[in-house]
């Protein structure tokens, strides 16, 4: 009979080995070495073939690499061995709306809801995979369930305001961004859905104050167009032509930018208003203290709509 | 500019908007709302300075100030170290309000030891707390000589002679502090108790060099060239004083008694009518009956008079006047209290009944998500 093992010998050598390959390979994806890491996934699930959560860390691998159809596989493996894994049910329906497969996206949310009805994250991502089906009712039912549980939860106001506004509801759309960004006043996604929702409503004034604070935050080219538009709408064709232009320089091919562009130029030779300090510009409100000193008011009281 | 608290910015009206936008460096133009946003982003993304908050040895100064001496204690007793004296001395200090004025005197020792020359003060007023009127002035003298230019020792030390009947050991203080170009008012207060006018006059106009504000100072220099004799310029003094200080009922006696000597009458009636508005004091009434009588108004001496005699019906000046005015007359007594009538009572209403609060259902706590993560993924709109 032999006696106890000696001291840093307590398992056998290949679980000792898995939980030394898997570290690695975690560490590996953390500093973004992702061939490094699949193969420490590998390698651990060589030693252990019916190990779920190196199935899931593998998918994720993949997953990032691009390789959608093989992190599926990965994550199907790991479901088969745990079907009530709702990590491995999360990164399988993330990769299915990577690949657009919206229907079973939902499905595999609705497999998660099953499991545990308040979970927040697969409520709102199905949320989201239902407003990519068109599906805004069904959307926001979703929402409606998340801010039921965490009304402090920006994203879901935002995306809650997004399935109003395409179902027509402006106001409680507008309603819906205000919170959002009250609440998480850095939500980019939320300022741009005001830009939409300000522009539907003709307020264009509006649209460009969140533009503006939506481009301190990031500036993607397509919203310096957005914000030409407005400006455009405002007659000041100055603003606008330097908007397009520098959505232009972010982006040289939009086509958009190029017309708006044009049209600013052409806008420039019959007018071409001209805000000063005043930001509010095109938002005039009758009673408001700040309107009512402003030095540009009959211009603005012209361009609100 | 202190940056107000985002609750401030969210209630404030539109000039205190403005005023915030331009204290912090912001454009106040445009839309109120507008206006709002563009500080509550600011105070966002600025980051708040640091908060100050009453350490214990503020704490404790602070109880110790308004009296709570055994709390203060306590307090200075946790911020005691080995090599401060501070913590010591407001020990002492609380000891001291607390009426424990040997544990204070020992603290102050202990502060003393460490270096603290300020500490010796301290002891000497708890021992002028105690009675102790000889060690208070060695500590004082003591501290003296470690800093003869201290002008805190020496008027102690004024007021420790004062408290020991010593005059001339006051005067000499008295004259150090003055010497030493601090204040000449105290040295011109003793002079003239001492009846040395001149002298006091000439503290005075020195003082005054420097401090031409000082109602009290041309309070004192009237009084001072009254006692001389020179009621006009006692008049304009007083003048001084009672423009710095128009509600002093004091000044405007005094005002009024250098009118009169000034042959003034009616003005000085009319301050004697203003000191009397503001205190009803018997030697104001005195003064203004005296005018009365000056005047040949009787009827008007004799009604002052006897407001005094009623207010207070020993004051000898009063009563030789009551006299003088109404001979033979008794003296007006206080009317005798009529008993209060027992106010009717109402017929106690029935008090509303309690009710009984509505039972609750008790629910039980929510449970804690184990996990809560951030959705990944955001909707825009089109």
């Amino acid at each position: 009979m032999s006696g106890p093992a000696p001291e840093g010998d307590r398992f056998l050598p290949s679980v000792v080995t898995l939980e030394a390959t898997m570290r690695a390979g975690k560490q590996s994806l953390a500093d973004g070495r992702l061939g490094e890491a699949l193969g420490h996934f590998n390698a651990a699930l060589k030693l252990k073939p019916r190990y779920d959560v190196a199935w899931i860390a593998r998918g994720q691998v993949l997953k990032l690499q691009g390789e959608f159809k093989e992190a599926l596989g990965s994550f199907a493996e790991a479901l088969v061995l745990k079907p009530e894994n709702e990590e491995a049910w999360i990164a399988l329906a993330g990769v299915l709306h990577r690949m657009k497969r919206y229907r079973e996206e939902v499905e595999a949310y609705d497999q998660v809801l099953r499991l545990n009805s308040r979970n927040v994250e697969a409520l709102i991502n199905k949320g989201a995979a239902l407003h990519a089906l068109r599906k805004y009712d069904d959307a926001e039912r979703c929402y409606d369930t998340v801010l039921a549980a965490r009304p402090e939860y920006a994203p879901a106001w935002n995306n809650r305001g997004a399935a109003l506004l395409r179902r027509g509801k402006v106001e409680d759309a507008l309603a819906s961004f205000e919170r959002a960004t009250r609440l998480d006043p850095d939500l980019f996604d939320a300022h741009v859905n005001r830009v939409f929702a300000w522009q539907r409503r003709g307020k264009h004034g509006h649209a460009v104050i969140a533009a503006d604070r939506a481009l301190a935050l990031r500036q993607p080219p397509w919203l310096w167009t957005l914000k030409g538009l407005s400006h455009l709408a405002l007659l000041e064709s100055s603003l606008a032509a330097r908007s397009f232009e520098r959505a232009l320089e972010l982006e040289p091919k939009q086509k958009q930018a190029h017309e708006g562009l044009r049209r600013a130029k052409e806008l420039r030779k019959r007018v071409d208003l001209y805000r000063g300090a005043y930001e509010c510009f095109g938002t005039f409100e009758a009673g408001d203290p700040g309107c009512a000193e402003c030095e540009i008011q009959a211009r603005c009281v012209e361009v609100t709509r | 500019m202190t940056l107000p608290s985002a609750a401030e910015v969210e209630h404030a009206d539109w000039p205190a908007l403005k005023t915030f936008a331009t204290g912090l460096g912001l454009n106040p133009k445009g839309r109120s709302g507008l206006v709002r946003q563009r500080v509550l982003d600011h105070l966002r993304t600025q980051p708040r300075g640091p908060e100050w908050r009453a350490g214990k040895a503020e704490q404790a100064a602070l109880l110790t100030r308004i009296g709570a001496a055994a709390a203060a204690a306590s307090l200075w007793e946790s911020t005691i170290t080995l090599d401060a004296p501070a913590p010591w001395v407001g020990l002492g200090t609380a000891y001291a309000k607390a009426g424990r004025i040997e544990e204070a005197v020992k603290c102050y020792d202990r502060a003393i030891g460490m270096g603290d020359a300020g500490a010796r003060l301290h002891k000497a007023n708890a021992l002028m707390q105690a009675g102790r009127s000889d060690a208070a002035a060695s500590e004082v003298d003591a501290a003296l000589v470690g800093n003869p230019a201290n002008v805190r020792a020496w008027a102690m030390r004024a007021v420790i002679a004062e408290a020991d009947g010593d005059p001339e050991r006051v005067h000499e203080s008295h004259a150090k502090i003055a010497d030493l170009g601090r204040s000449r008012l105290g040295l011109a207060k003793i002079l003239m108790r001492a009846g040395r006018f001149d002298e006091a006059g000439t503290a005075l106009e020195e003082h005054l060099a420097d401090h031409p504000d000082d109602a009290v100072a041309w309070n004192q220099r009237g009084v001072c060239l009254m006692k001389r004799g020179q009621w006009r310029e006692a008049v304009e003094a007083l003048k001084k004083a009672a423009a710095l200080r128009p509600r002093d009922a004091g000044v405007l006696n005094n005002l009024a008694v250098a009118l009169a000597s000034a042959d003034r009458l009616g003005e000085a009636m009319k301050k004697l009518a203003a000191a009397r508005r503001i205190a009803e004091d018997p030697r104001i009434m005195l003064n203004e009956a005296a005018l009365f009588e000056r005047e040949g108004a009787l009827p008007e001496a004799r009604a002052t008079i006897s407001r005094v005699v009623h207010i207070v019906p020993e004051h000898p000046e009063a009563v030789k006047a009551w006299d003088r005015l109404a001979p033979g007359r008794a003296a007006p007594r206080m009317p005798s209290a009529a008993p209060a009538k027992a106010p009717k009572q109402k017929p106690a209403k029935t008090p509303a009944k309690a009710r009984s609060p509505s039972a609750r259902k008790s629910r039980s706590p929510a449970k804690k998500r184990a996990t809560s993560r951030p959705a990944k993924k955001r909707t825009r709109a089109p």
